[in-house]
C-alpha cells in the first residue's frame, strides 16, 4: 500500500473506516478526560497534601469533580457511534471477541453504571463529611472501574486480531496474550489521556482565570503542565516499548508507507503540546494562544494515533475478505437522511448553547 | 451459509431470557425518559403561565430523577442491549445494523441532542428565564421522542418487514405495517410511565404541602388520559401482525397468551385507577400506591415486550433469519453438508462426551437449539422430549416445523439429527460414561425420509384447517 491508510482500500471500506476512526477519536477525547480525571481525583483525594488549601479543593480537582459525570455521559454517548461503525467494519472480529470475552465483557456495563453513580457521589456534598479513608476508597474505586473498562476494550481489540487462536480461547477461556502486551497498549492510551485531560482542563480553567488570584492560577497552570508533560513523557516511553516488543508483522505495519504519516503527525502533535505547555509554565498562567497550540497538538496526536491503531489492525487482518460486506453496507439507503439530520441536530445543539449563553446574561427568574 | 460464532452456555437460564431481562429494563427506562420530556414541557408551561405555582419546583426535582436514572441506567442499558444482543444472536443484531445503520446513526444524533439539551437544562435551569428553560425542555422532548421514532421502525421491521422483503428499500423496511400502531402505543406508554413516576416524585417533595401535591398530581395525571386509546392501538397492532404470530399470542402458545394477559390486565388496572381515581375524582395517592402502579406498569411493559419478542417465532427477522441464526434459504444446503461443517469451535469439556456421535449431537444442539433451549434448565430439551420414545424424538425433530409451527425446520443431515437424539437421550440418562453409538442404517434411512417429507420450508400453522377442508371435500 503506497497511499496513506485507508485510502488504498476500496471506497466503501475507506469510507466506513474513516467514519469509525473519527467517531472513535471523539469518544477517546471524552474518555481520556474521564479516565485521567478519575485517576487524578483518586490521587488528590487520597493525598490531599499539607498546603492551606488541600489538593482536593484546588481548581483542577474541583473542576474535575464538577464535570466528570457530564463528561462520562458525553463519552458514553460519543461511544455509541464507533460502536455502531465497528459492527460494519469488523463485524466478525468484534462479535467474536465479545463472545469469547463473555462475562468479562458483559461486566463493562454494570461496572460503568457503578462508576457513574460513584462520580455523582464524589461530586455530592455528602462526601465532605465522610472520613478520609472512605472518601479515598470511593475515589480509587471509581478510577479502578474506568481502568478495568480500558482493560476490557484492550483485551477485546487484541482478541479480535487473533483469529487463529479463537477456538483455543473458546475451549480454555485463557486469553491469548500476556499481561505485558495489554499493559504496553494500555500504557500508551492512559499516558496520552493525561495530556488530553490537561488540554481540555486548560480551557475550563482559562475561562475563569481572570476571577482567580495569581497564587491560585500559577500553581494550577504548573500542575496542568506537569500533568501534560508527564503524560507525554510516559506516552513516548510506552510507545517505544510497544514498538520494540511488537510482533514482526505488527512492526512492519507500523512503518508501512500507509501508517508512517500518522506516526509523524502524532510526533508533531506531541511536539506542539510540549512547546505549548513549556511556554505556559514559563508565563505562570494560561494563555489563549498557547492553549490553542496545545489543543491543536492534542487533536493531531489523538487522531493520528487512532488512524495508526487501525492501520496496524488492517495490516494484521485479511482485509480483502471484508470488502464485500462494506460494499453491501454502502448500498443500503439512509445516508442522505443522516446528513440532513446531522445539520439539523448540529443546529439544535448550537441553539442549546446559545440559549444557555444568552440566558446566563439576564436576571434569573423569581423562584 | 453464515459464519458460525462461538456460543456461550448460560447454565439453567436460556440466553433469550437474558436478552429479555436487559431489554425490558432498558425499554422501561427509555420510555420513561421519552414521556418525561413531554411531561416536563407541560409542567413548565403550567408554571410559566401561572396555572400551577408549584410546577417549577416539580420540574427541577423531576429532572434530577431523570438525570440520575434515565441518563445513567437508561443510557448504559442501551449499550447493554447491544452487548447482550451480540451475545445471544450476533447475526440478528448484525442484520439490523447492516440494513439500518444510517438510521441508527441518525438516532445517535438525537441521543446526543437529548444529552446536551438535558444537561444544559439540568446544570443551568435555575439561572435561566422561563422561556430559555422551555426551549431546552422542548428540544429535549423532541430529541427523545425522535429516538423512539427511529428505533421503533427498526424493531418493528423484525416482526413485519412488509414490502421490504421484495424491494429491500430502506423506507419500505422502516415504515413497515406495524410501525405506526407500535409508535403510537409506545408513545402512550411513555406518557403513562412518566406520569406514574411523577406521582412518586411528588410524594417525595418535601418543600410543598399536601394541597400543592394534590394539585400537581391532578395535573400530571392528565398525561394518563391517552390510555383510553390503548385498547384501540393494541387491536390495530394485532390486526397488522402476521396471522401466525397473532395465533401464538391469542392462544397458540400458552406462555405468550399468559404474558399478553398480564400486560392487558396490568394496563387495565392502571388505566381504570388512573382515569376513575386520579382524573375524574382528582384523588391524591401516596408513595406506596404510586409505587405499586409503577410496578404494575413495569409488569405490563415486561409482558408486552415478551409478547413482541416471542411472537416473531420461528424468526428473529421474519422470512430473513430464524431464531437460531440460520437463514431460510440455507436450510436445504445444510441438510446436505450439515450444520456443523463450518463450525470451527470444539465443545467445551470435550472429554465428558462418551463417543463422537454424542459429541456431534452436542455441537448440533449448540448450533440449532441453544439460543432458545437449555439441556436441563429453562425450556430444557430433556424435559420437553421426556415423554417421547427415541423414534418419536427422531420424527418430531425431523418434522420440527410441523411438530410445532413456531419452531424452525431442522437444518442438518440425518447423521446430525440422530446425533442430536442420542445427545438428548444421553443427557436425559444423566450423562453416563459409556454410551453406545447408533449406526443402524435403517434409522438413518427413516430419518432421511421424514426430513424429505417435512421439506425445508417453515411450518404452516393452518395445516389443521387445510386438513379439515380436504376431509370436507
Amino acid at each position: 500500500m503506497n497511499l496513506p491508510f485507508p485510502l488504498g482500500f476500496p471506497a466503501p471500506t475507506a469510507f466506513y473506516l474513516t467514519l469509525y476512526i473519527l467517531t472513535f477519536a471523539l469518544h477517546q477525547a471524552f474518555m481520556h478526560y474521564v479516565l485521567a480525571g478519575s485517576l487524578y481525583v483518586a490521587w488528590t483525594t487520597s493525598f490531599p497534601g499539607r498546603d492551606s488549601v488541600s489538593r482536593n479543593d484546588q481548581p483542577i480537582a474541583a473542576t474535575l469533580r464538577d464535570w466528570l459525570p457530564f463528561l462520562l455521559s458525553a463519552a458514553i454517548t460519543a461511544g455509541v457511534a464507533p460502536l455502531l461503525f465497528i459492527q460494519i467494519v469488523y463485524q466478525k472480529q468484534f462479535y467474536t471477541a465479545n463472545l469469547l470475552l463473555w462475562w468479562r465483557w458483559m461486566l463493562v456495563v454494570p461496572i460503568l453504571i457503578i462508576a457513574f453513580y460513584l462520580l455523582y457521589l464524589l461530586k455530592s456534598k455528602i462526601m465532605a463529611h465522610w472520613p478520609h479513608i472512605a472518601r479515598s476508597l470511593v475515589a480509587i474505586s471509581t478510577a479502578a472501574c474506568f481502568v478495568f473498562v480500558g482493560f476490557c476494550w484492550t483485551a477485546n481489540h487484541l482478541l479480535s486480531v487473533s483469529e487463529a487462536r479463537w477456538p483455543e480461547v473458546y475451549v480454555t477461556g485463557q486469553l491469548p496474550f500476556t499481561p505485558f502486551e495489554v499493559l504496553a497498549r494500555m500504557g500508551i492510551w492512559i499516558s496520552d489521556s493525561f495530556a488530553t485531560l490537561a488540554a481540555i482542563l486548560a480551557w475550563q480553567l482559562y475561562r475563569r482565570q481572570s476571577d482567580r488570584s495569581a497564587d491560585i492560577v500559577g500553581p494550577a497552570t504548573r500542575n496542568l503542565a506537569v500533568m501534560a508533560l508527564g503524560g507525554l513523557g510516559l506516552l513516548t516511553l510506552a510507545g517505544l516499548t510497544y514498538i520494540l516488543t511488537a510482533a514482526d508483522k505488527t512492526r512492519d505495519s507500523l512503518f508501512d508507507s500507509g501508517t508512517l504519516p500518522y506516526l509523524i503527525i502524532s510526533v508533531v502533535g506531541v511536539a506542539m503540546q510540549v512547546a505549548g505547555w513549556f511556554q505556559q509554565w514559563r508565563f505562570g498562567r494560561l494563555t489563549g494562544l498557547w492553549s490553542t497550540v496545545v489543543s491543536t497538538g492534542s487533536v493531531l496526536t489523538l487522531l493520528a494515533m487512532s488512524f495508526a491503531r487501525e492501520a496496524i489492525r488492517a495490516g494484521v487482518l485479511d482485509m480483502p475478505q471484508l470488502f464485500q460486506r462494506h460494499a453491501d453496507a454502502a448500498k443500503v439507503g439512509g445516508f442522505t437522511v443522516f446528513l440532513i439530520f446531522t445539520v439539523l441536530v448540529s443546529a439544535a445543539i448550537a441553539w442549546c448553547f446559545v440559549t444557555v449563553h444568552r440566558g446566563l446574561k439576564v436576571q434569573p427568574p423569581v423562584a | 451459509m453464515l459464519d458460525v460464532f462461538p456460543v456461550n452456555d448460560y447454565g439453567p437460564i436460556m440466553p433469550g431470557l437474558v436478552m429479555a431481562a436487559v431489554a425490558i429494563v432498558h425499554v422501561f427506562l427509555a420510555q420513561f425518559a421519552v414521556g418525561g420530556g413531554i411531561l416536563l414541557c407541560y409542567l413548565q408551561w403550567l408554571g410559566m403561565t401561572g396555572r400551577n405555582p408549584h410546577a417549577r419546583q416539580f420540574v427541577a426535582g423531576y429532572f434530577k430523577v431523570l438525570v440520575l436514572i434515565s441518563f445513567v441506567l437508561g443510557a448504559l442499558t442501551g449499550v447493554g442491549i447491544w452487548f447482550t444482543a451480540i451475545q445471544v444472536s450476533p447475526h440478528t443484531i448484525g442484520s439490523m445494523v447492516q440494513n439500518f445503520h444510517w438510521l441508527w446513526a441518525t438516532e445517535w444524533l438525537f441521543f446526543s441532542l437529548e444529552i446536551v439539551s438535558g444537561y444544559c437544562f439540568y446544570r443551568y435551569h435555575s439561572r435561566l428565564s422561563d422561556n430559555a428553560s422551555m426551549v431546552l425542555l422542548v428540544i429535549y422532548a423532541v430529541a427523545s421522542w425522535m429516538s423512539l421514532y427511529l428505533i421503533n421502525g427498526i424493531l418493528s421491521w423484525q416482526l413485519t418487514p412488509g414490502r421490504w422483503l421484495e424491494t429491500h428499500t430502506l423506507f419500505d423496511g422502516f415504515y413497515n405495517p406495524s410501525f405506526w400502531p407500535s409508535l403510537l402505543f409506545r408513545t402512550v406508554v411513555a406518557m403513562t410511565l412518566a406520569s406514574l413516576a411523577a406521582c412518586v416524585v411528588i410524594n417525595l417533595m418535601t418543600s410543598v404541602d399536601r394541597e400543592a401535591k394534590t394539585s400537581l398530581m391532578n395535573r400530571v395525571a392528565e398525561l394518563l388520559i391517552p390510555m383510553v386509546i390503548m385498547p384501540g392501538l393494541g387491536l390495530w397492532f394485532l390486526a397488522v401482525m402476521p396471522a401466525d404470530s397473532r395465533s401464538w399470542v391469542l392462544g397458540g402458545s400458552p406462555a405468550m397468551m399468559l404474558f399478553l394477559n398480564i400486560s392487558i390486565g396490568s394496563s387495565l388496572a392502571i388505566g381504570a385507577y388512573a382515569l376513575l381515581g386520579l382524573v375524574l375524582q382528582r384523588l391524591f395517592i401516596n408513595t406506596a400506591t404510586a409505587g405499586l402502579l409503577l410496578l404494575l406498569a413495569f409488569g405490563a411493559t415486561a409482558g408486552g415486550e415478551f409478547v413482541r419478542e416471542g411472537s416473531r417465532k420461528p424468526y428473529s427477522v421474519r422470512h430473513v433469519l430464524y431464531s437460531n441464526s440460520i437463514r431460510p434459504q440455507d436450510v436445504a444446503q445444510m441438510r446436505v453438508v450439515g450444520c456443523t461443517a463450518n463450525d470451527p469451535y470444539p465443545l467445551r469439556n470435550d472429554s465428558i462426551y462418551p463417543n463422537d456421535q454424542v459429541r456431534l449431537g452436542g455441537k448440533v444442539f449448540r448450533r440449532q437449539c441453544s439460543v432458545c433451549h437449555t439441556v436441563e434448565g429453562t425450556n430444557g430439551v430433556t424435559e420437553l422430549t421426556g415423554a417421547w420414545d427415541t423414534n418419536q424424538c427422531r420424527l418430531n425433530i425431523a418434522k420440527l416445523q410441523h411438530t410445532k409451527p413456531f419452531m424452525p425446520p431442522f437444518a442438518g443431515t440425518p447423521q446430525e439429527l440422530e446425533a442430536l437424539v442420542q445427545f438428548i437421550n444421553w443427557s436425559s440418562a444423566e450423562r453416563p460414561e459409556a454410551w453406545r453409538e447408533n449406526t443402524d442404517p435403517t434409522d438413518f434411512a427413516q430419518i432421511k425420509t421424514w426430513l424429505e417429507e417435512a421439506g425445508t420450508a417453515p411450518g404452516d400453522f393452518k395445516q389443521n384447517n387445510k386438513r379439515r377442508q380436504e376431509l370436507i371435500r
